[in-house]
């Protein structure tokens, strides 16, 4: 019971400072920018962690959906324009549809050759919207992308839009937990841990492993699409294979097969590429200590940590408390 | 319930089964012995639908079921454990048991993602059923274990309890006594009787000979590939072909 209270508190000044940090960044209109992008990358990754973490399915290419999502929701918006509301929804399902495609060859790849087919399909992508100058326009990319606007009031400030991506993620999040607490949650860990046995026990493995890009593709384009949106304006460097292990490199530092790790490592990941950019150049070396250290000090990334201080914590306490009644025994 | 029919598998030059035939009848504990490298697991492979045979038909309820994917097999009614464990080992002892249900339940993705109230109840269904497969099998007190974390011995069992939560009509085991001590032995025994008077029919692969002559009704002999004996325990034993397997045969000079 006290320990029920005492996490109980815990928690609740885990989420005043928070907010609290929230609160203070939403005065400021770059700050709120950055609160965005937190959002967009968790949407982002939580995708990227349901093919990897939970399936174990590696992708390299994930920027290629972000890339369709951002693509597809941008030019129906700019070219039809369709409220960008319903085009973002499209822009999931298109990026859904390639995710189909690709999993069919890759539902037959593992390891590093399931590595080379995303890094080829992210490039592929990347290759596509950097010639097509007549759709695309190319490198110089698109401007002025209409903002999102819900029953008719446009969502222009960034305060605004990240009250609407905060919904968004916490569904996101909660569809994922819903998932993989489920039937189909079990079929796609248990494909991770033993494909044979998952197959021998009556799961349509290759069926499993192409929902898991499906779904996975699906969000990533959504982060996409909400990304062209908040920012209004995309163009091919945003989706160089620089993306994808960005992204990639989230997910390993926050923590795998884990609910809040997408959330956590993008925080920091997004956070600590705000602070370096004046040292833009040395990004990806950035981005390589942070897999070291994941691979030397963190297996399971920040989450790890805090699930490993946690029980630190609770064996020390009932050891101090086993001391306790020995002591009073004698 | 379950016909072979000349099954035959070749890897390269070498055939690993030979035109085996064999029928099993429903309700039977049927054993399959043989010498190391006498083809029992192939042909286990073959059944629960590993490889396909090279030639012949496996008829499952006087279904084709040769050359079907093994998660269409144990759709049908098949259910196997492994010779070397299998298990989903970083999911807990009641997670591996879930998965085994999988066939068993319908969900689909729609359902599980917006957590539908037929999808939930179907979820406490599937656990209580786990967690009574799992009392079966003698381990209801390890249902929060890691897999990986349990005994040689615990591991054997779970195996069963996942494939048991498929509710087979017919259950391959493969080994199942490896790596056991004598009292774990005598449980196993004890075990597979139990099952089988839940009228499911049991294919056993097993070295330990006490076992299997004690626990089966039905005994086919393998040797190269080749089926060379069939007949109850007590037949086997007196076979001279068995004999000459097992032993080495006399000396022809």
């Amino acid at each position: 019971m006290l320990n029920k209270i005492k996490t109980n508190k815990v928690a609740s000044i885990a989420i005043l400072l928070v907010a609290a940090v929230v609160a203070v960044m939403l005065r400021e209109r770059y700050l709120a920018l950055i609160l965005c992008f937190i959002c967009i990358n968790s949407i982002a990754v939580t995708g990227l962690d349901i093919l990897f973490g939970y399936t174990g399915q590696v992708s390299f290419g994930h920027a290629g959906f972000y890339a369709i999502g951002a693509y597809t929701s941008t030019l129906l918006a700019k070219n039809f324009g369709l409220n960008p509301l319903f085009t973002i929804i499209i822009g999931m399902i298109v990026s859904m549809i390639f995710g189909i495609i690709v999993a069919f060859p890759a539902a037959k790849l593992v390891k590093h050759f399931l590595s080379l087919l995303t890094i080829a399909f992210g490039q592929m992508v990347f290759m596509f919207v950097s010639v097509t100058d007549k759709l695309t326009n190319g490198y110089s990319g698109i401007l002025n992308i209409p903002d999102v606007s819900i029953f008719g009031y446009p969502i222009k400030s960034n305060q605004a839009y990240f009250f609407f991506l905060l919904i968004i993620t916490g569904l996101v999040l909660l569809f994922k937990r819903n998932l993989i607490n489920s039937r189909v949650g079990r079929a796609f860990i248990a494909i991770r841990e033993n494909p044979h046995a998952a197959n021998g026990i009556g799961i349509n493995v290759r069926f499993y492993k192409i929902v898991a890009f499906a779904a996975s593709a699906m969000l990533t384009g959504l982060a996409g699409a909400l990304y062209a949106h908040l920012v209004g304006f995309i163009s091919p460097d945003t989706f160089m294979a620089t993306q994808s292990n960005l992204f990639m490199t989230m997910l390993l530092f926050g923590g795998i097969a884990t609910f809040l790790g997408p959330v956590i490592g993008s925080a920091i990941l997004v956070v600590v590429t705000e602070l370096m950019q004046s040292l833009v150049s040395y990004q990806m070396l950035m981005y390589a200590l942070f897999i070291l250290a994941v691979l030397f000090y963190l297996p399971n990334g920040v989450v790890g940590i805090a699930k490993w201080a946690k029980e630190m914590l609770t064996t020390k306490r009932q050891g101090k408390s086993r001391v306790n009644t020995t002591e009073y025994h004698n | 319930m379950l016909t072979l029919q000349n099954i035959t598998i070749k890897f390269g030059g070498l055939t690993a089964v030979n035109e085996v035939t064999a029928a099993i009848e429903t309700g039977v504990i049927f054993g399959l012995i043989g010498p190391n490298g006498a083809g029992k697991t192939t042909l286990f492979n073959i059944i629960s639908g590993v490889y396909a045979p090279t030639s012949g038909t496996v008829l499952f309820n006087d279904q084709n079921i040769t050359g079907l994917p093994p998660y269409k097999i144990n759709a049908l009614g098949i259910s196997r454990t492994y010779q070397n464990i299998n298990l989903f080992s970083k999911m807990s002892v009641l997670e591996n048991v879930m998965v085994g249900c999988h066939t068993q339940s319908d969900s689909g993705i729609f359902a599980s993602v917006l957590r539908t109230k037929a999808q939930q109840i179907e979820e406490n269904t599937i656990k209580r059923k786990s967690i009574e497969i799992l009392e079966f099998m003698n381990l209801a007190d390890k249902v929060n274990y890691t897999a990986s974390n349990l005994s040689y011995g615990e591991q054997r069992r779970l195996e069963i309890a996942r494939a048991l939560a498929s509710a087979p009509k017919m259950l391959l085991l493969d080994e199942p006594a490896a790596g056991m001590n004598g009292r774990e032995k005598e449980e196993l025994s004890e075990t597979i009787r139990k099952i089988n008077a839940k009228g499911i029919t049991i294919l056993l692969v097993e070295h330990d000979m006490k076992l299997v002559m004690n626990v089966t009704h039905q005994i086919c002999v393998l040797n190269y590939g080749k089926k060379i004996a069939f007949g109850d325990p007590e037949q086997i034993q007196k076979d001279e072909n068995v004999i000459a397997a097992y032993l080495g045969g006399g000396i022809d000079v």
